[in-house]
């Protein structure tokens, strides 16, 4: 029999080849075993339309990505609602955003989740063929795992937290 | 002194690629280049490591094609190893990757492709998108489509692992048989896939074939390059994605020249151009001439209407007649219009899906098999493909432990990399000489100039925000910013 989909999903986004790129799966792999079952961690490579397949079902979903800053110095670890990022319509299913998927979702009656948070990291280098991160990227692995726990925490009953 | 003008995806979050347009001094477009971001450093990053961990590795490259990098590794692997997988490996490896290239080419139809021809390339912009996609065909197709490619994705999770990591190719064979009990389940589903390719045909004969306005802009001259075109074919030269040799045709359509995966570096060279990190494959007999088509230039193309171009036809019933269609429409071969790329990856759907239907069908597909252990001692390694955007090529140098001493990786958007050039560059001429027209239509009309080709640049890209943002930065004569458009 299968297992019931958990209606929360924390989901790591990155490619662990890639330097930096792989601050999500880092920070997801931190957070395994931190919450109660109807959490459920995971992290994926997977990026653009082929993200659906992970939002199917759930309830609350918290992304944790990275980003690009202009300036890497002196930038921080960003939190935003999908709604405040204010998504636009790509052509291209490869690069369609959360926004679009929502859309899609709700177009073709798939249900979307109530909530999705995003967790977003500034990178310095997301495109180097590496294992390891960079120092100041690693430093901030803890801090993002803390916020994560702190949003999804708030999102359980207060018995399960 | 000349101007430039960017257009510039910018950050991660946003996607990747960017086109440069060099202007000269009266203002006219000099010269225009797509340009991709190349990842940096993976040869250095394959040295050290065991030639075995290649197909996990390079799977993972990016997300949109694992399967490509995964089954080119494992070829490599085998020819390392001078081991020949038994009939069933062999069988199962293209089962798999006819399940991969149809459900890859799909999402392209009608999802990328779908805004420049189902939904219409003089659509408003509001609804050149998925939705508007959605909208034209119907929510059932819609949901039609995502149930098929999830389907077909948990078909390739059922016997290779994920999708994005799979472990299913070893040197020598695969990782598991087919059980038994698993062949009811590929069979119907692919009895469904070429059902669902027939009825795509079908929505590209009603919604594009039959507006002549569509099939004006297909043949439009701003949208045809005459090169030469390169594909896998099998022993009778009918396309074919997993094995075989490449075929090479002049822009007449005469056979150019045929040579293996062993022998590619004696077919390619790759052009260094200062202003980009790609190296542009180019035919070595013919040499390097510039960003310019026609025979006495070495640039090709790969990818669905290069392969269709280089071949005799496709080894499957409907695929073949879809591509006399084709062919047949559009004046014979080869064809050179760009955006007949969209009717080629219609074509090669249907190949994919009745092949996926043989082979499950196949009452050997199921015979446990699946290994020949390899025992040479390993020294070079070479494999190729036909990945989604067009031939792959992984070769690999190892020490006699098979520990990796040289890496070579030339992907398909890196082949058609000089002819997207020459797209975007005509496609730069019409949007400059159009000065009044308006800055979205600028844009899509470059857009479609590459998007044709399906170019992956999707190098760890996860656009939370969505857009593939384009940006076009205008410069004036001393370099000064005077224009701004993005989308």
């Amino acid at each position: 029999m299968l297992e019931p989909t958990p209606p929360i999903l924390v989901l790591g986004l990155g490619n662990d080849l890639l330097k930096d790129d792989a601050v999500g799966i880092r920070v997801a792999e931190k957070l395994q075993g931190s919450f109660p079952g109807e959490v459920e961690v995971r992290s994926t490579s997977s990026f653009g339309l082929a993200l659906l397949d992970e939002l199917i079902d759930r309830e609350k979903v918290l992304v944790i990505d990275s980003y690009v800053p202009q300036e890497f110095v002196g930038s921080e670890i960003q939190e935003c609602n999908l709604d405040e990022v204010g998504d636009s319509q790509s052509t291209s299913p490869h690069f369609v955003g959360l926004g679009g998927i929502r859309e899609i979702m709700r177009k073709l009656g798939l249900g979307f989740p109530s909530k999705v948070h995003i967790l977003a990291i500034p990178v310095s280098d997301p495109i180097t063929f590496s294992y390891e991160m960079s120092p100041a990227v690693t430093a901030l692995v803890d801090e993002a795992a803390a916020r994560a726990r702190c949003i999804v925490g708030a999102w359980l009953p207060v018995a399960a937290r | 002194m000349a101007q430039r003008i960017t257009i510039d995806p910018i950050t991660r979050l946003e996607g990747h690629g960017k086109i440069q347009i060099f202007l000269d001094d009266s203002g006219k477009v000099s010269r225009a280049y797509f340009q991709v971001p190349e990842l940096r450093g993976f040869e250095q990053f394959a040295v050290g490591r065991p030639a075995e961990d290649m197909p996990q590795i390079t799977s993972r490259i990016c997300g949109v094609c694992p399967t490509a990098h995964h089954t080119a590794s494992t070829k490599a692997l085998d020819d390392l190893y001078q081991v020949d997988p038994p009939p069933v490996a062999k069988k199962l490896r293209e089962l798999i990757y006819s399940i991969f290239m149809l459900e890859d080419h799909a999402l392209h139809f009608y999802f990328l492709g779908g805004p420049d021809f189902v939904v219409g390339p003089t659509a408003p912009k509001a609804e050149r998108n998925i939705l508007g996609v959605i909208g034209k065909v119907g929510v059932e197709v819609g949901k039609r489509v995502i149930g098929m490619r999830k389907e077909l994705r948990d078909l390739i999770s059922l016997l290779g692992g994920k999708v994005i990591h799979p472990v299913f190719g070893l040197p020598g064979g695969v990782a598991k048989p087919m059980a038994p009990a698993e062949q009811p389940r590929f069979v119907e589903a692919a009895k469904n896939a070429v059902e669902f390719a027939l009825f795509t045909l079908s929505v590209f004969d009603q919604v594009v074939l039959k507006n002549k306005e569509y099939v004006d802009v297909i043949t439009s001259e701003m949208y045809t390059h005459r090169t030469y075109y390169m594909g896998l074919v099998d022993a009778k030269n009918r396309v074919n994605f997993y094995d075989g040799r490449i075929r090479v045709v002049d822009p007449q359509g005469k056979e150019f020249g045929v040579f293996t995966a062993r022998e590619y570096l004696e077919a390619i060279a790759e052009h260094v151009e200062p202003w980009s990190y790609v190296k542009f494959p180019y035919l070595k007999k013919i040499g390097w001439k510039g960003f310019v088509d026609g025979p006495e230039s070495g640039v090709f193309s790969v990818a669905p209407l290069a392969r269709l171009n280089a071949s005799e036809g496709m080894a499957t019933r409907r695929a073949n007649e879809a591509y006399e269609q084709l062919f047949a429409t559009l004046g014979g071969k080869p064809v050179h219009h760009t955006l007949a790329f969209h009717w080629a990856r219609v074509v090669e759907m249907i190949y994919a899906a009745e092949r996926f239907l043989e082979l499950a069908s196949d009452p050997e597909i199921t015979d446990p098999n699946v290994r020949t252990l390899p025992t040479a001692v390993p020294k070079v390694g070479m494999g190729v493909v036909e990945a989604p955007r067009g031939t792959l090529f992984h070769h690999y140098e190892t020490d006699e432990a098979g520990v990796i001493t040289r890496a070579n990786l030339i992907v398909a958007t890196q082949n058609n990399a000089a002819r997207i050039a020459l797209s975007v560059d005509k496609a730069a001429r019409a949007l400059l000489d159009a000065t009044k027209a308006n800055d979205q239509g600028l844009l899509n009309m470059v857009e479609m100039a590459f998007r044709a080709y399906d170019p992956c640049h999707a190098c760890g890209t996860h656009s939370i925000p969505g857009s593939v943002a384009l940006k076009i930065f205008v410069r004036d004569a001393e370099g000064r910013l005077i224009r701004e458009i993005s989308r």
